[in-house]
């Protein structure tokens, strides 16, 4: 059959039909996009904290909502909205894409950054409400339908969400979420039933034509964010560390002193002159060396490896500076090779709230080093900071002042270690234990969404989260009379 | 006014019936005028002729044939084609030429088809039905269908194309002319 005979068939077949009321329905000028848009504001707006739902359901929304107001795009206030659309997608992706780096951590944990992040968000979706609101509106004043107060209530909604973010205490709780949930799905409710109404009526609407097809744009936007999130994985797969070849020491007569007393040989030569300088008065040098799996596995004689890889070495030097004043130097140092090195973290603990014979970590210094091709390099900490670890013991939920250091050693070297030099006070003065409790956490399962660091894997954002191990490094130095020892 | 008062008061010759018709479905009808008259004066001519034609035939709209709405859009849909129709009237042909009418055989064959199609039109999906609808019934563009589904043209014909020769196929063959 010709093709014109069968357009003639058509022809006459269709002369007197009446399409059916599927066909009639669908056949809309802004049918399409209206769904779009709904589903993807409801999508980009509810997260679920569950399998990555996060952020996939508002990587998906914010494709989808460009997708809706890309055909209403000339039509009075979407044009704006679908700009602000456009560079809110660009922001999820990117933001989705850095979650998968190693660097997310730092930024994540730094105020500025967050902030920063908060309010650009907050006035960009504040924007887009008000424009999708002015869009509306029109849609349904030329369409004669009446829109209530539910598009000022999707503005409030999104404005009250991002206050309760900025306020200074907690307010995520359950009654918030849900008495949010129910809000938000009540103006969804009457947004879809107002869209219904502006759909069946809203003839004069003209669709922007597009060239690149809807299912085609999506399946590149939605292949652009999972490339970004590789991109992330692939391009930093470790904390970004200022890797410099290790200065030659300067100072030698306070280390051969300091050799002469006891202090192991490996460890002196990590530090820096101004560290060795500062133990110029020191009156006794106590070391105590240990050997652990780094892999959390040390509690298991089974998994036992041998020789376990990670050695600690934790040197105590006596100063006379106050009466009872130790510098602790905790030196790990991988002595032989394990499978992957991602984030590494530690944080080190003085005194209990419960235990009073100790000040608070004085003072502290340390670096990360490393030898490749036989030349030994060094880097500042990623992180090397104080703050309050909020943990779970049987006193309840007591924070401690610890010291956390974050940092990444790089996979394709040898000898890979750290460092780090605290300051201790008993106030104890005739009899006394310094127990410097230490916990390693070590990354040996690449992926992770959203990375997280060590650190964080610490304070408690562990659910769903399997990439870490945990060691945990006890050495007791006890004194008692003129002779104090580690135990 | 909900459409089952507008419906009511069209049946019982109600001129708000009318007006309320002209407020909530003018654009509709507007909308499928537009494709087969470009022209805004025909359109506007046209109008008048669609608001007789609904006035005429509301008493007869039995809404278990199908939605208001499809009976309005076939509605302004045939007076759009009539009022093109008498605005392009055919050339008169000669009369040395064979007459055009078919032969009660080829009435036969056309009408036997006409039942093939149908039911190969009932089984494409609703989709490409609309599709179809779209382009011979509503005699929309291929730009205007590319724009109103967020595709492109290209994609839109050459879904019309695989629309067509799967029709093609369901009426016993293949052949292009």
């Amino acid at each position: 059959m010709s093709d014109r005979e069968l357009e003639r068939l058509l022809a006459l077949e269709l002369e007197e039909a009446r399409p059916d009321s599927v066909t009639a329905r669908a056949v809309n000028p802004i049918r399409r996009s209206m769904r779009l848009l709904l589903l993807g504001l409801a999508m980009s707006s509810v997260t679920l904290d569950i399998l990555c739902l996060n952020y996939i359901l508002p990587g998906l929304g914010s494709i989808l909502m460009l997708l809706g107001l890309r055909s209403l795009r000339q039509e009075k206030g979407f044009k704006a909205a679908f700009y602000i659309q456009l560079f809110r997608t660009g922001l999820t992706m990117a933001a989705n894409g850095l979650r998968a780096a190693a660097l997310w951590p730092l930024l994540a944990g730094s105020m500025a950054f967050m902030v920063w992040l908060s309010v650009i968000s907050f006035l960009l979706t504040t924007a887009e409400m008000l424009s999708l609101r002015r869009g509306l509106k029109n849609l349904a004043s030329g369409a004669g339908v009446k829109t209530g107060g539910f598009l000022w209530a999707l503005v409030i909604w999104y404005i009250v969400i991002y206050g309760l973010t900025l306020l200074p205490f907690p307010a995520s709780g359950l009654t918030t979420g849900i008495i949010a949930l129910g809000a938000f799905s009540l103006i969804i409710w009457n947004l879809w039933l107002l869209a219904r109404e502006i759909t069946e009526a809203g003839f004069s609407v003209r669709p922007a034509e597009v060239k690149i097809g809807t299912f085609t744009l999506a399946a590149l936007l939605a292949a652009l964010s999972v490339l970004l999130v590789v991109l992330g994985y692939v391009l930093c797969p470790q904390l970004p560390m200022n890797w410099q070849v290790r200065e030659e020491p300067g100072e030698t007569q306070v280390r051969e002193k300091l050799l002469s007393m006891g202090f192991p040989d490996y460890v002196l030569e990590d530090l820096t002159d101004e560290e060795v300088l500062r133990f110029q008065d020191a009156e006794q040098v106590l070391c105590y060396v240990r050997s652990y799996n780094g892999d959390g596995t040390d509690g298991n004689r089974a998994h036992a490896a041998d020789p376990k890889p990670l050695r600690v070495t934790t040197v105590a030097v006596k100063l006379p500076v106050r009466l009872n004043t130790w510098r602790i130097v905790r030196h790990l140092e991988y002595t032989q090779p394990v499978s992957f090195y991602g984030s590494e973290a530690f944080y080190i603990r003085n005194a209990n709230s419960y235990d009073w014979f100790f000040s608070r970590p004085g003072d502290y210094s340390g670096r990360v080093l490393c030898d490749r091709d036989g030349v030994s390099y060094a880097a500042p900490y990623a992180l090397l900071t104080e703050e309050n670890l909020y943990a779970r013991s049987s006193y309840g939920h007591s924070p401690y002042y610890v010291l956390f250091g974050l940092y990444s050693l790089p996979n394709d070297a040898r000898r890979q270690r750290c460092y780090v030099i605290v300051e201790y006070t008993a106030y104890n003065t005739l009899s006394y234990y310094l127990q410097p409790w230490m916990e390693y956490a070590h990354q040996d399962v690449p992926l992770q969404y959203p990375v997280i660091s060590g650190k964080d894997w610490f304070q408690g954002e562990r659910s769903f989260n399997y990439s870490f191990r945990r060691t945990q490094i006890i050495s007791l130095l006890q004194a008692k009379g003129d002779n104090p020892k580690f135990e | 006014m909900v459409e089952s008062e507008i419906i009511k008061l069209l049946k019982a010759h109600n001129e708000a019936g009318l007006t309320a018709l002209q407020e909530h479905y003018g654009p509709f009808i507007d909308y499928i005028l537009r494709p087969i008259l470009p022209e805004t004066a025909d359109r506007e001519e046209c109008l008048g002729e669609v608001n007789l034609k609904i006035w005429d035939s509301a008493p007869s709209y039995d809404a278990e044939k199908g939605s208001f709405k499809a009976w309005l859009g076939a509605i302004a849909r045939n007076c759009a084609l009539n009022h093109r129709r008498k605005a392009r009237p055919a050339e008169e042909l000669s009369e040395d030429l064979p007459s055009q009418d078919p032969t009660p055989e080829e009435q036969t064959i056309t009408k036997e088809r006409l039942g093939e199609l149908h039911e190969a039109l009932r089984r494409l999906t609703d989709s490409d039905r609309e599709i179809i609808y779209r382009k011979y019934f509503y005699m929309q563009s291929e730009k205007q269908i590319a724009a109103e589904k967020g595709t492109t043209v290209r994609a839109i014909e050459g879904r019309l194309y695989r629309i067509k020769k799967r029709l093609r196929e369901a009426l016993g063959g293949e052949s292009h002319e």
